[in-house]
């Protein structure tokens, strides 16, 4: 579904979607921070293997992205985390392609990115059930996201591929319900075990202002520089 | 920290057991017909998904749905590299190519067209078809009703092959996740040289 195989998508879409990851990546290195890395790395790896595991549902299958719960839990470093386990999966098990490697990064962490940066602040003023509520609405309008780039990608490139939007809501839907669930049920676990997790330390990289570049003007960084104290609200 | 650490080690372990994610298309040639069926790899069959065959030119020559099965079937017209593409609607696209090589020699050839079509098919195939030179039935038929047989004895061997092809193999599943530890290691050891500091 997120995978989208190389030889679909036109070269105007892959390259858009190149430059965007390239930038989201820019900009995740730029403010690489070594606390986050082992974090980073154990929702990659854990966006590596639930996405390995699909559910037949209608005429397709889904499987879980938890790019909701990773763009609450990682802010920018989703871009890194969900590119590494793409790349592992398109080398190793031919899921999605290597020059559609962008798009789908962008695809998948994209939404995830954006919808995190705008509820990461709610998730962490609010009491655990609470939060945990935000989050799972955060991760159901992320695979949604999800959905709405993928068609995106498909309908731009060819006619032939428009997808039907009668059946994406059908496959969507239950996955979006799923995904909130799950992520709702581990902001709540988190919130109660381990509040700092949900904490991004380093104010100069608060994930409102980067979901804006990366969407806004992916190719201009440049403009995130100014630090926002975001966590001190 | 830890329990995202047991909760990616249990997703990994319930992994082996579960499915992949990825539609393919299995097509094979029988006769003048292709059939086959799409599948995702570890389970699940695109019930009712398009199904369109193109052929060389890239005109559509046959549109329709896949059956509960995954499944569809066409009866072409001649000999021509047909491409199957199988359409969930939603993003998942597959594609198989059947190469005009893989079909025999036309049905009616005049009977002194010797089996020069030799390669075509199966090497097994010509083989059986040479000593029956000389009977009732013409050389082209002979020829295509053991294409046919043979087809139609390889076809599971190939469902064989392709499903081996396509699966999820728990080594590779752990190497990527020892992979993107192992990234991270790399990441936390560059990250800490450059600062300067020794964690």
């Amino acid at each position: 579904m997120a995978h989208i195989p190389d030889g679909l998508l036109s070269i105007p879409v892959l390259l858009g979607g190149a430059v965007a990851t390239a930038a989201g990546l820019a900009w995740a290195m730029r403010a690489l921070d070594e606390e986050a890395i082992p974090r980073t790395a154990v929702l990659s790896a854990m966006f590596f293997v639930s996405s390995l595991i699909a559910v037949p549902v209608g005429p397709s299958s889904v499987h879980l992205m938890l790019s909701g719960l990773m763009g609450l839990l990682l802010g920018p470093m989703i871009v890194p985390a969900v590119f590494i386990a793409l790349i592992l999966q398109a080398a190793m098990f031919g899921f999605g392609g290597l020059t559609t490697l962008g798009i789908n990064t962008l695809n998948i962490a994209g939404p995830g990115l954006l919808m995190g940066a705008m509820f990461a602040p709610f998730v962490q003023r609010a009491a655990p059930s609470r939060a945990g509520l935000i989050g799972g609405f955060c991760a159901a309008l992320a695979v949604a996201g999800t959905g709405v780039g993928v068609a995106a990608s498909l309908a731009l490139s060819s006619s032939d591929y428009t997808p039907s939007a009668k059946i994406i809501i059908a496959t969507y839907i239950p996955l979006m319900a799923v995904e909130a669930v799950i992520a709702g049920l581990a902001i709540t676990f988190l919130k109660r075990v381990k509040p700092e997790a949900l904490t991004l330390r380093h104010s100069s990289i608060t994930p409102l202002r980067v979901s804006q570049t990366t969407f806004d003007k992916p190719s201009t960084p440049d403009a995130n520089s100014i630090p926002v104290d975001q966590s001190a609200l | 920290m830890r329990l995202l650490l047991f909760v990616a080690v249990l997703l990994g372990f319930s992994a082996t057991c579960a499915h992949a994610h990825k539609l393919k298309v299995f097509a094979t040639l029988e006769g003048q017909t292709i059939s086959g069926y799409g599948f995702f790899i570890g389970g699940g069959r695109p019930n009712g998904a398009e199904v369109v065959i193109k052929d060389k030119s890239a005109r559509d020559v046959y549109h329709g749905k896949t059956d509960a099965r995954g499944g569809f079937s066409f009866k072409t017209t001649g000999a021509s590299d047909y491409t199957i593409v199988v359409n969930t609607g939603e993003g998942h696209i597959a594609k198989a190519l059947i190469e005009a090589n893989r079909f025999s020699s036309p049905p009616a050839p005049s009977p002194t067209a010797e089996p020069t079509p030799v390669g075509d098919g199966d090497p097994g195939s010509a083989a059986q078809a040479a000593p029956t030179n000389g009977n009732d039935a013409s050389e082209a038929e002979i020829q295509q009703i053991v294409e046919i047989a043979v087809a139609h004895q390889v076809r599971p061997l190939l469902e064989k092959i392709e499903a081996l092809d396509s699966r999820l193999r728990l080594a590779d599943i752990v190497a990527g996740i020892c992979m993107i530890i192992g990234l991270g290691g790399i990441g936390l050891w560059a990250t800490s040289r450059g600062s300067g500091k020794s964690r």
